[in-house]
């Protein structure tokens, strides 16, 4: 007989308030996402020290919204898996609002300059020029498909790096040595962008 | 610095980025609202906190239908293992604190790396070593490297998310081991680590991302490293190992005026000394490229 999926082991344990087998099943098989979770949001309001006190409060809230979660509940198990992750980071989030944690600066990322500027020189424009400037030629130059259109944007205008545009789970892109997303060989061969 | 394009539509709410990087919003309503992320600068952040929480640097089981109960094995069998493998932690634990007690295993492989050095890079804190060319599983390992890795093995099987041996562990794998299982190693290590991350961990990081660039011929693995080497440098900025480093990934990447201004400013940290004489060498060749 095949093993419970996710959502069959939560519903067990929803319907039973808690008190069901399953219901240690459906956190051991989640605690990893749930635990990895609840420490990001925690970092991100600068209170690590109480990632465990925001892991047990979306333990609660998956027990005490069960119904409404069961109702909007993906049936493709990744699916499944990805909306209990975005439930427990609205819960951990809620949870360190209602603390009045105030959220920490934005992550270390390349900032925008460091690529403009180094962009600069393949496009064949001073290191001095205005960035505006720099940002219209890009706009020219952009390729025709549009998710190439959101990646550039994300990394000349945004600060995005490589890696986070990479983690997007839907943006299926891959990164590889004379690739479109080739960036330092752009930089280093002037007029590339045109090829 | 990031940048706002136009106005356009109202921004989405907090959960369609949680859901855009948890992979729940897929097709064109995922490209839609990133399109719309990519020319808005608070939405921009948004989706970026979201990725930061959803990102899976450890797969997370899904495959559900696979998990079943282990069988239970005899009592006196499973008994017999448990002792078994305390007899084995015992003895290694035994001679971990006989025979490794000191040096730390970090400093045990920085005198390896120094005594045998086959990486062009620069491991933080290591004295100068000539540059040898035996590299990979070929490569001999000093003492000091077999040493080093009994003593992190050792702590790691007591205390897994020792961020220490987990650094000793991604140092290893850097000079010994592969660039994916170092990644591994001190990601775990930065991430075990309270406060803000150790400059110099960062710049291990960054060797790692670089060694993975050379033998997959990524160019991102490459924008990895300069990444964490800028993180070292913001933690430290007269880094002299991060310093050394990035300008030796930037002339890998052809950023030549970059590499040189790192150079540049590593001698006048460091104008003196083994390394010096290896810094005027590089800046002496990259001038030559510009």
């Amino acid at each position: 007989m095949a093993a419970p999926s996710l959502s069959e082991l939560y519903g067990d344990c929803v319907r039973s308030a808690g008190h069901h087998p399953s219901c240690d099943e459906f956190f051991r098989i989640f605690r990893p996402a749930l635990t990895r979770v609840a420490r990001r949001v925690a970092y991100q309001y600068n209170s690590p020290h109480q990632a465990e006190d925001a892991e047990q409060e979306v333990n609660l809230k998956l027990l005490a919204s069960g119904e409404t979660i069961l109702k909007r509940l993906p049936a493709e198990p990744v699916d499944a898996l990805a909306y209990f992750s975005v439930v427990a980071a609205n819960a951990a989030r809620d949870f360190f609002r209602a603390l009045g944690a105030a959220k920490k600066g934005s992550a270390v990322t390349v900032s925008i300059d460091t690529q403009l500027s180094a962009l600069s020189a393949s496009l064949g424009v001073s290191p001095d020029v205005d960035k505006s400037l720099i940002i219209d030629r890009i706009n020219e130059l952009l390729p025709a498909d549009r998710r190439e259109q959101i990646a550039f944007r994300f990394y000349y205008y945004q600060g995005y790096t490589a890696k986070e545009i990479a983690a997007i789970p839907d943006f299926g892109l891959s990164v590889k040595r004379g690739g479109k997303y080739d960036l330092p060989d752009y930089q280093g061969s002037p007029g590339a962008f045109s090829q | 610095m990031s940048t706002t394009i136009s106005s356009g539509p109202p921004c989405p709410a907090e959960s369609v980025w949680d859901a855009v990087a948890a992979g729940l919003l897929k097709g064109d309503e995922a490209v839609t609202a990133m399109e719309h992320a990519s020319n808005c600068a608070v939405c921009a952040q948004t989706l970026r906190e979201a990725i930061e929480i959803f990102a899976v640097e450890e797969p997370v089981t899904t495959n559900v239908v696979s998990i079943g109960v282990r069988p239970r094995l005899a009592p006196a069998v499973r008994w017999l293992g448990i002792a078994a493998a305390l007899l084995v932690a015992v003895g290694v634990g035994y001679l971990a604190t006989t025979q490794f007690r000191s040096p730390e295993p970090l400093t045990l492989l920085s005198s390896a790396y120094t005594e045998h050095r086959t990486l062009d890079l620069r491991l933080p804190g290591a004295s100068y070593g000539v540059m040898q060319l035996e590299r990979g599983g070929e490569a001999r390992k000093p003492t000091h490297a077999v040493e080093a890795e009994l003593a992190f093995r050792s702590t790691l099987e007591r205390m897994p998310n020792d961020p220490g041996a987990l650094h000793a562990k991604g140092r290893w794998a850097i000079l010994y081991g592969t660039p994916d299982d170092a990644i591994v190693a001190l990601t775990a290590s930065r991430d075990a680590t309270t406060g803000k991350p150790d400059a110099g961990l960062l710049t291990e990081l960054a060797i790692a991302w670089r060694e993975k660039g050379r033998r997959s011929g990524q160019a991102a693995d490459s924008l990895h490293a300069i990444e964490f080497l800028g993180q070292a440098l913001q933690l430290d900025p007269t880094n002299a190992a991060a310093l050394f480093n990035r300008a030796v990934v930037e002339d890998e990447l052809n950023l030549w005026s970059p590499a040189i201004l790192d150079l540049e400013k590593l001698l006048t940290v460091e104008p003196s000394g083994a390394w010096s004489e290896e810094t005027r060498k590089r800046l002496v060749e990259i001038r030559r490229k510009v």
